[in-house]
């Protein structure tokens, strides 16, 4: 998996973080590395949707916090993602 | 790097950098970027203009940056020069029943099948010392076959004389060596035919019309054709963004 928007959404879903906090905790969990441009490219984007929202900021890092319509498109997006993977590894099992 | 990474932000549209301006320069100040993410950030931007710009906008600047890549790659290819010379051919006693064409047509082939041989071609090359990296690489076959592919003939039966012509041309990536070449090639079949005239016993049949001339431009690439590809490719990209935009639009 490794659409951005997908990977700034989970990363949200334990709690509001800035760029780089959101940078560091997807290498984490996705060893994936979005690049700055890639980041902020998908936070402009789910800004734009609704999805994320700003939250008060102390210095010039911006935290961003998943809204309620952010976390239902992210629940129904892993719901899906869990019925591809369930189907594959049943097909694995049996193949 | 700072300075190089100053531009790439630059390149975002200002109302994108009044918004998220500083909070990226804080971004890209925590993660000390390396080159990899300078080509990130361009990437990023580019992809916001294009986001943000208008179709009036964004059509012309897509067709020059079309124009512009294709430019590029044209100024930057290997060039081809070809040379041509014609030799004429006076019409030869036809046999019963052949007409004019198949007469000609029969003689061509008799003098070029001599003179563009494989033995003759392998001479050339070694001796002219063409296709240098063929023939680092390869062998002296590989330098043969590709000379093979840049010799081009053309026969041109009579219209109304006596005389047939016969052009022959060679491309080369230089412009004197292909008129070298075109003019040795010219002689070869010469000198065949004097050969042919000799044990026929009949008077020579071939004239040189047009000596290997020496070609002032390159035949390739031909670089306005392809900055008007690009620049249609752009438009015609720009056009089909624009479509989608207005896709999107019509759905939200």
């Amino acid at each position: 998996m490794s659409d951005p928007t997908l990977l700034v959404l989970a990363s949200l879903a334990s709690g509001e973080k800035h760029g780089y906090a959101i940078m560091e905790d997807v290498m984490r969990f996705a060893d994936v590395r979005l690049g700055p441009g890639t980041l902020y490219g998908a936070i402009t984007r789910l800004e734009q949707r609704g999805w994320i929202r700003p939250v008060g900021a102390t210095d010039r890092r911006q935290p961003y916090a998943l809204t309620a319509v952010g976390r239902t498109y992210l629940e129904a997006q892993v719901a899906n993602l869990d019925r591809v993977l369930r189907t594959a590894m049943e097909r694995l099992r049996h193949a | 790097m700072r300075r190089l990474m100053r531009f790439a932000v630059g390149l975002y549209p200002a109302a994108w950098r009044a918004r998220y301006g500083q909070e990226f320069e804080a971004l890209l100040e925590d993660i000390g970027p390396c080159r990899r993410d300078v080509w990130n950030v361009v990437k990023g931007a580019l992809k916001m203009q294009m986001l943000t710009w208008s179709s009036w906008k964004l059509v012309p600047a897509l067709g020059v940056a079309g124009a512009l890549i294709a430019g590029v790659a044209a100024f930057t290819m290997h060039t081809e020069y070809e040379s041509t010379c014609v030799i004429g051919v006076r019409q030869v006693p036809e046999a019963p029943g052949e007409g004019p064409r198949v007469a000609i047509a029969q003689r061509t082939a008799d003098l070029f099948t001599k003179a563009l041989s494989r033995e003759s071609l392998a001479k050339i090359v070694a001796d002219e010392r063409l296709y240098p990296r063929e023939a680092e690489k390869g062998t002296l076959e590989d330098a043969v076959a590709r000379m093979q592919r840049d010799v081009r003939l053309a026969a041109f039966p009579p219209t109304g004389g006596p005389t047939a012509a016969i052009m022959l041309s060679f491309r080369y990536p230089d412009a004197r060596t292909a008129q070298h070449v075109t003019g040795m090639l010219m002689r070869h079949a010469i000198v065949e035919n004097s050969r042919w005239d000799q044990a026929s016993q009949t008077p020579s049949q071939v004239e040189i019309l047009d000596a290997a001339s020496m070609p002032a431009e390159p035949i390739f690439p031909n670089r306005p054709f392809m900055i008007l590809v690009g620049l249609t490719a752009g438009l015609l990209l720009a056009l089909a963004i624009a479509g989608a935009r207005q896709l999107r639009r019509g759905h939200a």
